[in-house]
């Protein structure tokens, strides 16, 4: 009965007794009302007792009782031993042991931020990050073609063969460069890693894989890294410095120029993801724990790619044509401070900086302090006419040399004694001349405007290594004012200089000079970047009387066939001064300049040009003059601005 | 079961003073509670293991696109990268000077609001904006070997201030 009830177990259904034809379902057991069930004690019937099964024919098997204890015993044995162990894991030791399965089940993966991009004013990307990868091979894999030697049929040996060759003609046609060299990497001996190619496009190397798993080839493996590209080569790479790997290998940091200063911030954070896994992957519905990677800044800068490729061009033709050893241009926005352009020549290819001169990674613009030379006289008229000293109109008899500090001060054109206006001063560019009308003012006042005019300190512009420059204290002496009145024994950094000007041409108010517009995180939110900051240094009428002092540089007959932009108005000054050769402390060689701004009536682009040691001609207006005429023409007509309505005026220079 | 009921049922002889204690209503029987215990496991399982299943097929497919996505990306990059070698204005200036373009320095205006025209045009003929024209490499080289360095002569209008401090 009871093994019946087993059997029937089968059996899904229970029928009710009704139904006679439910026997084949049931197998022949016929369900009795209830028989197997445990039915309560108030239950109307009893329930039925089970039989014992007859046990006769059971073979002797030792003592029950003996053989329950010893199974008891061991039980009892195995039981505790894995209770204590239990309690051992679980009980006394079960962070740790907690800890130690988490740490053999998760995984933490560090996820590499995107370095920022810089820009130019109208986005034209001038920096930017590619996802890239280091190639490494496998020589040891490459010779079996990643097969077991012992296991390898002659087919995967004459493969395994041809390996290293195919797979070098694979990266000659993705990368280039040399069959041999490359097979001869792939096999070389007793090892399992060699760098076969560095900064790889991550898409690139995607293609090399692709096409070697359907060649049917093994053997080579990537590295993640990060490679900076500069789609510009040497455009602004001055003012945009470069990248090294970063000591980690992974990725990189800035080591120069705005990379240099705005490095943290560019770099972003690395974020992390961490999450379970086991030998098939990722555990889907195990703890994921994702903190996604902030990507770099992204940099705007003030200047213009266009307007910089053609100053960077127009300075190199300028400096190979007079044999110079460097030189700088700088366009700027008068109104705003805003550089347009900052080129440097001799430069370097930002991708490449290693392979350039260490002197020409840095931005001379910014670094080199010389002395300025005539430009100064801008600086010097602007402070005698705003101190109400001089007017443009202002006569001077300027004899053919004046004493100073017991030694003769020339002009660079000889003369006799000559009577110039003040602007004729400027205009002649008399050092005389500027020296008896700068005597008319107190000393240590003309060194207070030249503070205000930005010279002796940092401009602020954001770039690393800017020089002050050097300027005399108030309390100099008087031959040095006679000096620093025509930019002799003072230096300044081209920036300083332009700045300066810019400042004095625009109406007075001085714009600290910005190269960065903006900056926004990868979320949109703008990030601080350094501000301009205006100050008023001269009158509006001070300001006037310089400009019309440097329109006759240009108008006056002394410069009307070689200054003028046909169709503008425009003011300007040549500068020409001995270099002081910072070797040898001494003079060396030359630096001739140029700055001018137009139009001049409503002064709106300042272009300087500085060469540093001119062979062959070394005046200003020779070397420096034509290359920023060049400049101003094609900024002039960049920035639409509509030429003058009047031609420009011709006032006395003489009397 | 019903048949169970209905005997229960049956009236008792009169006069024996008993009659049946209502039996409790026993609901469902043993085997199919066990049989419906085991089918609800087994569905538990059958469910669990499809679920399962799906999560794995969902994880391999989010792999799978995971890995999709990163590879486009590498390709946009690439992409964007040639676009960007392509719009600097180096690239553009070769180009235009291959199309036979060269840089006009005199512009003219259009006044928009009175329609006149400020400026006056020129024709160009490449050589106004020294170095500004492209050129190839080698064409530089050419010209760099023909250049015969000329050093003009110094003009006045100029200082050189050269003759106090040294």
């Amino acid at each position: 009965m009871t093994d019946q009830r087993r059997t029937s177990t089968t059996s899904a259904r229970r029928v009710p007794v009704s139904g006679s034809a439910s026997g084949a379902r049931t197998q022949g057991t016929r369900p009795r009302p209830d028989t197997a069930r445990p039915v309560p004690p108030s239950a109307a019937r009893p329930a039925r007792r089970r039989t014992r099964r007859p046990t006769e024919r059971r073979l002797p098997l030792g003592s029950p009782k003996v053989r329950l204890q010893v199974a008891l015993v061991v039980l009892g044995l195995v039981a505790t031993l894995l209770a204590s162990r239990a309690i051992v894991v679980q009980g006394l030791d079960s962070a740790a042991n907690a800890a130690k399965a988490a740490a053999l089940m998760s995984v933490s993966r560090t996820i590499v931020a995107n370095r920022g991009t810089i820009t130019d004013r109208y986005g034209e990307v001038l920096a930017s990050s590619q996802p890239a990868v280091t190639i490494v091979a496998d020589p040891t894999q490459i010779a079996t073609n990643g097969k077991l030697a012992s296991a390898m049929n002659s087919k995967d040996k004459e493969k395994a063969a041809g390996a290293a060759s195919a797979i070098a003609d694979v990266l000659v046609t993705y990368l280039g460069g040399d069959h041999d060299g490359y097979v001869a990497q792939l096999t070389k001996p007793d090892t399992k890693y060699v760098v076969v190619a560095k900064k790889v496009q991550a898409y690139t190397y995607l293609q090399i894989s692709d096409k070697l798993s359907q060649l049917g080839y093994v053997g080579l493996h990537r590295e993640t890294a990060a490679v900076r590209t500069y789609p510009n080569g040497t455009l602004a790479s001055n003012v945009l410095g470069f990248v090294r790997d970063s000591d980690d290998g992974v990725g990189q940091v800035g080591a120069g120029g705005l990379e240099y200063t705005y490095n943290l911030q560019l770099a972003g954070v690395a974020g992390s993801e961490m999450y379970e896994t086991s030998p098939n992957g990722k555990i889907p519905t195990g703890q994921n724990v994702l903190v996604p990677a902030q990507d770099g800044v992204t940099y705007t800068l003030t200047i213009d790619a266009g307007l910089q490729y053609m100053v960077e061009s127009r300075l190199q033709e300028t400096v190979d044509q007079a044999r110079a050893a460097s030189g700088t241009a700088i366009a700027m926005n008068v109104k705003t401070g805003e550089l347009l352009a900052m080129a440097n020549y001799p430069s370097f290819d930002a991708n490449t900086p290693g392979t350039a001169l260490a002197a020409n990674l840095g931005n001379r613009a910014i670094s080199d302090a010389y002395e300025p030379g005539s430009v100064e006289k801008v600086l010097t008229m602007a402070a005698l006419t705003d101190s109400g000293v001089i007017t443009p109109d202002t006569r001077v008899i300027v004899p053919n040399q004046v004493m100073s500090g017991g030694r003769p001060i020339k002009d660079a054109f000889s003369h006799s004694t000559i009577n110039l206006t003040a602007r004729g001063v400027v205009a002649n560019s008399s050092n005389i001349g500027t020296v008896l009308l700068t005597r008319q003012m107190d000393k240590s006042k003309l060194v207070t405007y030249l503070q205000s005019f930005g010279l002796g300190k940092a401009t602020g512009l954001g770039l690393p290594g800017e020089a002050t420059g050097s300027l005399p204290s108030t309390s100099l002496a008087d031959n040095t004012r006679d000096q620093i009145s025509f930019g002799q024994g003072l230096s300044v950094t081209a920036i300083q200089e332009a700045t300066a000007v810019a400042g004095i041409v625009n109406g007075g108010v001085y714009n600290s000079p910005t190269i960065i517009k903006s900056a926004v995180t990868q979320d949109g939110k703008a990030v601080p970047v350094p501000v301009s900051t205006s100050k008023r240094v001269i009158s509006a009428s001070a300001s006037s009387m310089v400009l019309d002092m440097m329109e006759s540089v240009v108008a006056s007959k002394v410069g009307v066939n070689r200054f003028p932009i046909e169709g503008y108005r425009t003011a300007a000054k040549s500068g020409t001064a001995e270099r002081i050769d910072p070797t040898c402390k001494c003079y060396n060689g030359y630096v001739a300049s140029f700055v001018g701004v137009a139009p001049v009536e409503d002064p709106s682009i300042l272009v300087y040009v500085v060469v540093d040691r001119p062979q062959g001609a070394i005046q200003g207006s020779q070397v420096a003059a034509p290359a920023y005429k060049d400049i101003m023409k094609i900024a002039l007509q960049r920035y639409g601005v509509l030429p003058s309505t009047m031609a420009a005026p011709v006032e006395p220079i003489e009397w | 079961m019903s048949a169970l009921i209905d005997e229960r049922q049956k009236p008792q002889e009169p006069g024996s003073g008993l009659r049946p204690v209502p039996a409790v209503q026993p609901g469902i029987g043993r085997l199919p509670f066990l049989l419906i215990l085991a089918g609800v496991l087994v569905a538990g399982l059958v469910g669990l293991l499809m679920l399962q299943t799906r999560v794995q097929e969902q994880s391999f497919d989010l792999r799978q696109l995971q890995t999709q996505a990163t590879q486009l990306s590498y390709k946009q990059a690439q992409l964007e990268a040639e676009v960007q070698q392509k719009e600097t204005p180096a690239e553009i200036a070769r180009q235009a000077t291959a199309l036979g373009m060269v840089p006009n320095p005199y512009g003219v205006y259009i006044d928009v609001r009175t329609g006149s025209v400020v400026g006056t045009q020129k024709a160009v003929h490449g050589n106004e904006v020294p170095n500004i024209t492209y050129k190839s490499p080698e064409q530089k080289a050419a010209e760099a070997a023909a250049a015969a360095p000329a050093a003009e002569a110094a003009q006045p209008g100029d200082s050189t201030p050269q003759e106090t401090n040294q």
